[in-house]
């Protein structure tokens, strides 16, 4: 009778699709603990308040279990508490605090990711890519807007003095002119770029 | 004394009435033998005492493949024949499905020579599977479900929130202006709509997953795109991955569109189609093998596959092939456990056989059928052994099990506990090892007993003259047709079904060539041929005239009444080409004849005939399909009463089965002559 060995250590595996390896639930709790709120684009965050994004796991089976959770933020926010694993009764889960940040120049949401990997002790790792919209304080949205809009009346203004004017035209031509308002521009964008990276005096609580 | 007189007088009475009442219905001993159909005479008339030990092991058994990561191993369960080895297979399984504990239980019912144990074992699950009703056609609903149950919860928790609630459409148009705008409590209503589901899908037993959905406001047509969309990107490019999709996105469409047809077709043949990379891979029924364990190992589903009655499945006529067939089984059940991992393999066998089966095995074999196992909290031992002595208490409960049926309500106060017996007559039974010899005697004296009727010998077929004999023989043919009919019944038009056919087939056109009942000319040699490859379509009973190797008749039996696909005709004219040919003419036996043929069918059969190939259509009666069927079992049946009786018996019996294949061995003798003559 001729037949082959098809048992190999991979048989005993199950196929991919069935490996219990997603996790049981993600939350994004406000402060008060509160979910944050979801919309089509994500859970809707406010700049400068504190989250707990909270990851529990399913319960392990006869092929292993998830053994470790790491959570990776990009620049909008700023861990306050670190990840840290709480078992309560069968329940495992992990939890993180951090604070968003709103990171725009423009007086317009932020849309981030924050990535939660789950690191199975059989079957590797496996991320989930969690959609976020940050928005700005209501102060310092209003302060945004208020600057865009005094900026946008400048620039309207002076161009229609020059164009209006043919002497400043001519001065207009002259390349060290252009030079200085180039310059001028560039370090106006510089200091807008660093000045958003600071949560203004009176928006949201104090950093730890 | 007079009070005594009165007490007794009213027993008295009451012994009377209930003596009327048994006299009015049928004798409950006269059931001894447990087969199809006789699941529910099985259950009323169970006597737990007896079997107890033997259920409770057989229950630790199945309950180590819930692990798993157990290896495959044999366990025999032995003993003489009529000590309840089929009653305790059967009850067994009531107990299982009572308890709602889900187990793959496969009954092999033949075993060929030479059959490769892989492909046998992965077609024992498909026909199980495919079965149109019975445990086969639940347990292929079950599976599909907690499949799907277990995928769409997975696919779910594969998404990010705001991405599992995006795949709820909205129903409305206020709903869609709504989302748009991004109204707080309809995503919210969404999220916990969809969190709901998952609690109800990931569950061991998810209750009604289409219902689920539908709650959910998931239509079956989105989950299916879901859990397509998650196969995808869970499932690798080879071609594990690639049956793995095809297998898991039939059963989701199976439980959620209620399609079937897509999982027949797959299991069928389609399971060979796909990428270039399948088609040119090799071995793809033993990879069809290891994704159907996978699928049963993640559902904690235990495999068993059981061998009942061995006596019957390695039954032939013929000492030498009687020898070859048992090395072959050995040899096979022993690949089976080195090569498949996580399979229970029970063994239901008289002691006898088992006994002969290991003596003439060599030491490889013997150490893996006579290999201990240690079940939790009991001693190791090799075998799970039948009851050997029949004790008094178990006789009493035997009885009141028996009686009870009959007399339901009446009132038996005051009526000895094995009425209508005497002490006597349980003292008669004591000596007896079997159950089956105890419920054949208790027969005969409930017989005496309630019907005043003389004794008629130990066994039914102890007549005295061959008329008697031949009604015996008749008798019990008429009750195996109604098994037979049964289990037609309940897997009418399945391809399933085209393998025991055959197999049966087999059987009676054997038994004539054996003893010469041919016809006009005499048959050289008669053979069932199968090809793994060609799933159920590939068996073909095949009768040789002139010699064991001239190609002869070969005949293949198509139990559909839907359309006849193509593929299907083309698997048994791909006969013509096998390299040795084994046919000359290829008779397809169909239940409309040559009405099936219209199409394409058409077109491929007469570019057959053109190409002068001896094909016939013929038309085949229900009756004939039953009788087939019948005849292996009550042949096995028959055989051991009709030996008793000598030379004069085995005469009844031939002539008995020559009137019987009468209408076949007339139906050969057409196909034998070539077409036109």
């Amino acid at each position: 009778m001729s037949t082959q060995v098809i048992q190999s250590a991979n048989d005993l595996d199950i196929p991919g699709s069935l490996r219990r390896r997603g996790p049981a639930l993600i939350e994004v709790l406000e402060e008060s603990g509160d979910a944050a709120p979801l919309l089509r684009k994500g859970f809707v965050l406010h700049s400068g308040k504190r989250y707990l994004i909270r990851v529990r796991l399913q319960p392990p089976d006869g092929f292993g279990c998830v053994k470790d959770v790491t959570v990776s933020t990009s620049e909008c926010f700023r861990t306050i508490v670190p990840i840290v694993r709480v078992e309560k009764r069968s329940l495992v889960e992990y939890e993180v605090t951090v604070r968003a940040r709103h990171v725009h120049t423009l007086p317009m949401a932020n849309l981030t990711v924050v990535a939660i990997n789950l690191v199975h002790s059989s079957w590797g790792v496996l991320s989930i890519r969690v959609s976020m919209v940050i928005r700005p304080t209501f102060w310092n949205q209003l302060a945004q807007c208020w600057g865009w809009l005094a900026g946008s009346t400048i620039v309207v203004t002076l161009s229609q003095w020059l164009f209006s004017n043919r002497a400043m035209l001519e001065w207009l031509a002259d390349p060290f002119v252009w030079t200085l308002i180039l310059g001028t521009v560039a370090l106006l964008i510089g200091f807008l770029r660093v000045a958003s990276r600071f949560t203004m005096p009176f928006v949201g609580p104090d950093e730890p | 004394m007079p009070i005594p007189e009165v007490a007794q007088l009213d027993i008295a009475k009451t012994r009377d009435a209930g003596l009327a009442i048994l006299r009015n219905g049928e004798n409950p001993f006269a059931f001894s033998v447990a087969r199809v159909g006789t699941e529910k005479d099985c259950r009323d008339y169970d006597v737990p005492e007896l079997l107890d030990s033997q259920r409770s092991d057989l229950r630790a058994i199945v309950d180590l493949y819930r692990d798993p990561k157990q290896p495959s191993r044999i366990f025999p369960i032995v003993g003489d024949s009529g000590t309840g080895k089929t009653h305790l297979l059967t009850t067994f399984q009531g107990e299982l499905e009572h308890d709602g504990f889900e187990v793959l239980l496969l009954t092999a019912e033949h075993f060929s020579l030479g059959v490769d144990p892989l492909d046998f074992f992965l077609w024992q699950i498909i026909n199980h599977l495919l079965a149109a009703s019975g445990p086969g056609k639940r347990m292929l609903g079950i599976i599909s479900d907690w499949l799907t149950g277990r995928l769409l919860v997975e696919a779910l928790r594969h998404l990010a929130p705001n991405d599992q609630v995006a795949l709820i459409p909205p129903r409305t148009y206020s709903e869609k202006i709504k989302l748009y705008f991004g109204y707080r409590r309809i995503f919210e209503k969404r999220l916990k709509a969809i969190r709901d589901l998952s609690s109800r899908c990931d569950v061991p037993v998810p209750a009604d997953i289409r219902d689920s959905c539908e709650k959910a406001g998931l239509t079956p047509d989105r989950v299916v795109s879901v859990i397509e969309q998650y196969l995808e990107r869970t499932e690798s490019r080879d071609v594990a991955g690639h049956l793995q999709r095809q297998l898991h996105g039939r059963l989701v469409r199976f439980t959620l569109k209620a399609e079937r047809e897509p999982i027949e077709d797959f299991f069928n043949g389609d399971y060979r189609k796909g990428p270039e990379n399948l088609t040119d891979s090799g071995k793809l029924p033993r990879r069809l093998l290891v994704t159907l364990m996978g699928v049963f190992r993640a559902l904690q589903i235990p495999v068993v596959l059981v061998f009942d009655q061995l006596e019957d499945v390695l039954e032939t006529h013929t000492e030498s092939h009687r020898r070859a067939l048992q090395d072959s089984f050995s040899r096979a059940v022993t690949t089976l456990v080195n090569n498949v991992q996580n399979v229970c393999l029970l063994i239901f066998a008289a002691r006898g056989l088992w006994n002969d089966i290991l003596q003439n095995q060599d030491a490889y074999v013997r150490n893996r059928l006579e290999q201990h196992f240690s079940l939790p909290g009991r001693p190791s031992q090799q075998e799970i052994t039948m009851p050997l002595v029949i004790t008094r208490s178990f006789l009493t409960q035997l009885i009141q099990a028996r009686v009870r049926v009959p007399l339901r309500e009446f009132n038996t106060t005051g009526l000895s506990p094995i009425f209508p017996f005497e002490e006597h007559h349980l003292q008669e039974l004591e000596k007896e090892t079997s159950v089956r010899a105890c419920l054949r005697k208790l027969a005969d004296v409930f017989n005496r007993i309630v019907h005043a009727q003389t004794p008629l010998g130990s066994t039914a077929l102890a007549a005295t003259n061959d008329g008697q004999m031949m009604a015996q023989l008749k008798a019990r043919w008429q009750t195996e047709l109604v098994a037979a009919k049964k289990l037609i019944a309940m897997e009418t038009s399945r391809p399933s079904l085209i393998p025991k056919i055959q197999s049966a087939l087999d059987c009676w056109l054997t038994y004539l060539q054996e003893h010469g009942i041919t016809g006009s000319g005499g048959w050289s040699k008669v053979e069932m041929v199968s090809d793994a490859a060609k799933a159920p379509f590939g068996y073909l009973n095949v009768i040789r005239f002139e010699t064991s190797d001239t190609p002869g008749l070969g005949i293949a039996v198509w139990l559909g009444e839907r359309r006849w696909r193509l593929t299907d005709l083309e698997r048994r004219l791909e006969f013509f080409d096998a390299i040795p040919c084994a046919i000359q003419t290829l008779v397809l036996l169909r239940r409309d004849g040559l009405e099936a043929l219209n199409g394409e069918t058409k077109v491929s059969y007469s570019r057959a005939i053109q190409h002068g190939r001896d094909v016939r259509v013929h038309k085949m009666e229900q009756q004939d399909v039953e009788s087939w069927m019948a005849f292996p079992r009550w042949l096995v049946s028959v055989t051991a009463d009709i030996s008793k009786e000598g030379n004069s018996g085995s005469k009844v019996l031939q002539n008995f089965v020559r009137a019987l294949s009468e209408p076949l061995v007339q139906c050969i003798e057409t196909w034998r002559k070539k077409e036109g003559q």
